[in-house]
């Protein structure tokens, strides 16, 4: 009785497994795979770090003075909350899975970024698209200041009023 | 003579290259019934090759472990042999050494079990033990009598049922793998083996396999079939559909517990061998 | 306890008790909410509280112990009273001063009590008052002795050079050993049966293999609240998301906000979902066990749209990460709608048929009846869970005793069975598939239409705030394998404590009556049959002892945190 059944299941059922990785792995269109970040669109705020929760990107400073983004898949886990939040699209969540290698170093993606230095105290103020392009969006006054740190500007400013209102600084 | 002699080993030498591409065809038969695509036809060779590349480890037991393993692979090989005589040579001493050679096997596997100084393995070969026990004896007392008197009726293949049960039960197969059901035992008697010892292990089981499917062929084809080429043909047709057949059942049943399921057995074969008997000590016409 | 008056009005039975705990045993109200009393009580009344509460019908659910020491120099200990039938919580708080840290032990009032006392020892070291056997359980043979790696000032990182070990282990002499590593098991786990031909005469059972300290993590600076989910998840392969919902379902008490209805009825249908690949998975190996692959196979085959499924609306097949706190990241549109409905079609009609078949195998049939029985008082006693309680007659289910999200809005039936062996545990888990299709498709029928994501929280918004610290909550789901249990104490921007009791920490107790008397060859049956699983009890740290007891045969007296069932 039994037996009957099973082949008629069997016979119904046909062959489902595949030929994988002959064949291309079903993935549906919800799925989620490792991210990319697009350098062009970055602006290295750090945002989408803050985020991840097992710490798979991480914002880096550099000796050169040049800031890294850095994407290690080995600790990813593909929930996608980084492309959720950052605020320049700069990733997109791609439907790749495949990604064994034997070296850990093929599953870091870095993204660097020029950063910009304080003009009279030479601190490190912040990625450098990110402060022209928010200066840009400032525009006009503000913009001459963008390569002073917050301190170093408000003496400039400072001495710039005195300067005008005739006091010596 | 000499024909025959070349004939009968050239008939062993197939079978034990042809036992893992039947046991390949076995798993692609099972993976259809599982909706799988299952392995290619050489994926047993391969993996016996494999084995064979690997390190040679000394298991548990030592050196009497692997001497064992190899006098079973010897002696399946000697079983297969003696089998595919019977096929031309209907001589009772024939029969005789096929049953010597039957019960050698599977003391041979008993000391391999006892051997292997592994909880497992010892418990597998308890199991063995019961098993080779509901299902030995009969096969053998079915050779001899064939042996000794012959068949030549038609009514005499009610004699097939029991050599096919008992055949299918010294297989190995599930039912009938508690000796080394892995869910349980952790694949007991051959829990110590690797590399090439497993490999050999394989093959003399995959040997034992091919004879037990041949075996319900070569001891009635000769009595029917006069044209020695044409029972070369049928004898390996009718293996091909044993396997085959024995394949699917195997499927098709899953595990029972060893005592419920070796009073059955014993039950049966002792049954059926006694119809054989009564059948065949009534007077021909 | 000027708070009573916000619960009585609802529910009179727990003002009954509240008065009963306060007015009897000098106990005092803590915290409360609709479902959930907190009342502390002096710690030499507690064995009384325990023994009062357990006879007037109460389950224990865990226990958790917190080092309270940063906020009032004194250990805690919380057990938390599960009163089924009337769908709220006690949870009874004793303290230990710092320099005199015992608590009464109940285990013989509560036999339900034993894991996670020793759990509360080994942890956060609180000695355990009048307790006949006391082992390590969860810590190795190597960790030095006075370091609890739940106290706070224990980093999350710590990791303590190796002692030696005061006993080593010991291959055993007589019994056979099931793990660490098993066909069967497939996580490392180590049971040792002592047997007599091929017949289990006992069972050892040592765990905690695979602890990796989530709960301290979740303490740690590493984590916020918005993190937590993710981490849950982690607890558990199989189920991920019940845990993932259960920690969120305690941070949203604490917050005291409710997710819009729409995000409920996700949840919803997701956990269902998950519960229903979670059985086939477990049917499928129980086949395997019995040596029937083709049913193995099969189930497996019909499984895979359901993880299929489950990519497609979450996003991946496990460890969905469709959760946050305040509701759900991914929508349920017109489009899913039709494929879950499509699958589950597809799902029941193939199950049906499948089931059939494996209840029809004689072989599968006679090894399951009658094997692994457990009656109904050892589970009440044992306070086991999920579908090892209902198979032996015990009508437990979150889902009935404790409402939550939106299983009021479906209507199902609760599979019970009264034989509490292993074809019932089969039987109950077969028919739960078909309760959870059915309950999929009534929620997606009245998918009420709305936001999926309170208007306070999103990924972006960070939470922290919303939960204000010295909050209690209690959160329970019916995870597949049976309630699961978080409690949480909140803290500044993360847990203070986070406790997590999966379902087969409450029902790995109940394999030694199981197994006791029964073939060799039923063991793994009987061990797969409370479907275990041990990377959700090993998330923390615990071992057994259970009442002792002398057998004709000598027994082997394990090593340190070795348990006897
Ligand atoms: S990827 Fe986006 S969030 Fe991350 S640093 Fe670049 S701009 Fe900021
Ligand atoms: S997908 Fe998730 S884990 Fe991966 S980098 Fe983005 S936030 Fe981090």
């Amino acid at each position: 009785m039994s037996i009957m059944k099973l082949l008629s299941i069997a016979a119904r059922a046909k062959v489902v497994t595949r030929r994988y990785p002959f064949e291309p792995p079903v993935v549906t269109e919800g799925f989620r795979g490792k991210i990319e970040v697009d350098p062009k669109l970055c602006w290295g705020c750090g945002v989408c770090t803050r985020i991840c929760p097992p710490n798979a990107l991480t914002l880096k400073k550099r000796e050169d003075g040049t800031l890294v983004l850095s994407y290690f898949m080995g600790r990813c886990i593909f929930c996608g909350m980084c492309a959720e939040v950052c605020p320049r699209g700069a990733i997109t969540v791609t439907k790749e899975f495949e990604l064994a290698s034997l070296t850990a170093e093929d599953l870091v993606r870095n993204v660097k970024h020029d950063v910009v230095r304080c003009r009279i105290c030479g601190r490190v103020i912040g990625p450098a698209v990110e402060m022209r392009e928010a200066t840009k969006s400032v525009g006009g006054a503000e913009a001459k200041y963008y390569d002073l740190c917050p301190e170093c500007r408000k003496l400039v400013v400072a001495r710039g009023i005195m300067t005008k209102v005739g006091v010596r600084p | 003579m000499y024909l025959e002699i070349l004939l009968a080993t050239a008939l062993a030498v197939a079978g034990v290259v042809l036992a893992p591409i039947y046991d390949a065809l076995e798993r692609k038969i099972k993976a259809r019934l599982h909706s799988r695509v299952g392995p290619p036809i050489l994926q047993t060779w391969y993996d016996v090759l494999k084995l064979l590349a690997k390190e040679l480890v000394i298991p548990e037991g030592g050196y009497f472990t692997a001497a064992i393993v190899l006098t079973e692979l010897f002696l399946s090989i000697a079983l297969l042999v003696s089998v595919s005589f019977l096929l031309f040579f209907q001589s009772l001493t024939m029969y005789v050494l096929v049953a010597v050679f039957i019960s050698a096997l599977s003391a041979a596997t008993l000391v391999k079990s006892v051997t292997q100084n592994n909880l497992f393995s010892v418990i597998g070969g308890f199991r063995e033990y019961s098993v080779v026990l509901s299902a030995e004896p009969f096969l053998i007392l079915l050779v001899l009598l064939i042996g000794a008197k012959g068949v030549s009726d038609l009514k005499s293949l009610i004699g097939l049922a029991p050599v096919v049960l008992t055949a299918y039960v010294m297989t190995a197969r599930i039912p009938f793998d508690i000796a080394e059901a892995e869910p349980e035992i952790a694949s007991g008697i051959m829990i110590e083996l690797s590399g090439p010892l497993l490999a050999a292990n394989e093959l003399s089981l995959l040997t034992r396999r091919y004879v037990m499917a041949a075996l319900p062929a070569y001891l009635f084809l000769p009595w029917f079939v006069a044209n020695p080429l044409l029972r070369i043909g049928l004898g390996l047709a009718l293996t091909l559909l044993t396997w085959v057949i024995f394949a699917v059942v195997a499927v098709l049943l899953g595990r029972t517990r060893a005592a419920v399921m070796l009073k059955g057995t014993t039950a049966a074969a002792l049954a059926l061998t006694l119809l054989f008997i009564i059948v065949e000590s009534v007077p021909y016409g | 306890m000027g708070e009573q008056s916000k619960y009585l009005p609802e529910c009179p039975e727990m003002g009954e008790v509240v008065r009963k705990l306060t007015e009897e045993y000098g106990g005092h109200v803590i915290f409360s909410r609709e479902s959930e009393v907190y009342v502390e009580v002096p710690r030499h009344e507690l064995r009384d509280v325990a023994k009062y509460l357990y006879s007037s019908g109460a389950f224990l659910k865990t226990c958790a112990a917190v080092d309270e020491r940063p906020l009032n120099r004194s250990f805690a200990l919380y057990h938390i009273f599960g009163m089924d039938s009337k769908g709220y919580d006690v949870i009874v708080k004793v303290s230990a001063p710092e320099d005199d840290a015992w608590v009464p032990s109940i285990v013989d009032v509560v036999p339900a009590a034993d894991w996670c006392e020793l759990e509360a020892r080994d942890m956060v070291g609180i000695e355990l008052k009048g307790r006949r056997l006391v082992r390590r359980l969860v810590l190795p043979e190597d960790w030095p002795e006075d370091i609890h790696p739940l106290r706070k000032e224990v980093p999350h990182d710590f990791r303590p050079p190796s002692v030696k070990a005061e006993s080593e282990f010991r291959p055993p002499e007589r019994g056979i050993p099931i793990g660490p590593y098993h066909p069967v098991l497939h996580e490392p786990e180590y049971f040792e049966l002592l047997v007599e031909g091929e017949t289990v005469v006992d069972v050892y059972y040592r765990g905690f293999h695979v602890h990796r300290g989530i709960e301290k993590l979740g303490e740690s600076p590493r984590f916020t609240y918005q993190k937590i989910p993710f981490l849950a998840e982690r607890i558990c392969g199989i189920c991920g998301f019940v845990h993932s919902t259960c920690a969120i379902m305690a941070m949203e008490k604490a917050a005291g906000l409710r997710p819009p209805e729409r995000a409920e009825f996700i949840r919803t249908i997701v956990l269902e979902l998950e519960r229903i690949h979670s059985h086939l998975l477990w049917v499928g190996v129980a086949a395997h066990v019995l040596g029937y692959d083709a049913g193995f196979m099969h189930t497996w085959r019909v499984r895979e749209p359901v993880m299929i499924l489950s990519e497609l609306i979450t996003g991946s097949r496990k460890t969905y990460g469709l959760n946050l706190v305040g509701g759900v990241r991914r929508d349920i549109d017109k489009n899913k709608m039709e494929k879950i409905m499509k699958t589950l079609d597809r799902v029941e009609k193939e199950f049906k048929e499948l089931a059939n078949l494996l209840v029809s195998v004689p072989q599968i049939r006679r090894r399951a009846q009658g094997t692994g029985v457990l009656t109904r008082s050892e589970a009440r006693a044992l306070s086991v869970v999920g579908p090892v309680a209902r198979a032996s007659g015990l009508y437990r289910d979150v889902r009935k005793d404790y409402p939550y999200l939106a299983y009021e809005e479906a209507s199902f039936k609760v599979p019970l069975y009264t034989e509490g062996d292993n074809l019932a545990r089969v039987l109950v888990r077969v028919e739960e598939v078909f309760e959870s299709i059915s309950i999929i498709r009534q929620l997606l029928d009245k998918l009420p239409g709305g936001p999926i994501m309170h208007e306070k929280c999103s990924a972006i918004i960070p939470v922290d705030e919303l939960i204000p610290p010295g909050k209690y909550a209690v959160a329970a789901i019916e995870a597949p394998r049976g309630e699961d249990v978080h409690f949480l104490m909140t803290g500044e921007g993360r847990p203070y404590r986070w406790r997590v009791r999966a379902p087969t920490y409450q029902n790995i107790p109940a394999l030694r009556p199981m197994l006791r008397g029964d073939p060799l060859a039923d063991a793994p049956l009987t061990i797969a049959s409370i479907d275990p699983c041990f990377s959700c009890t090993d998330r923390a740290l615990v071992i057994d002892v259970r009442t002792g007891r002398a057998r004709t045969i000598k027994l082997w007296d394990g090593g340190v945190g070795t348990c006897r069932l």
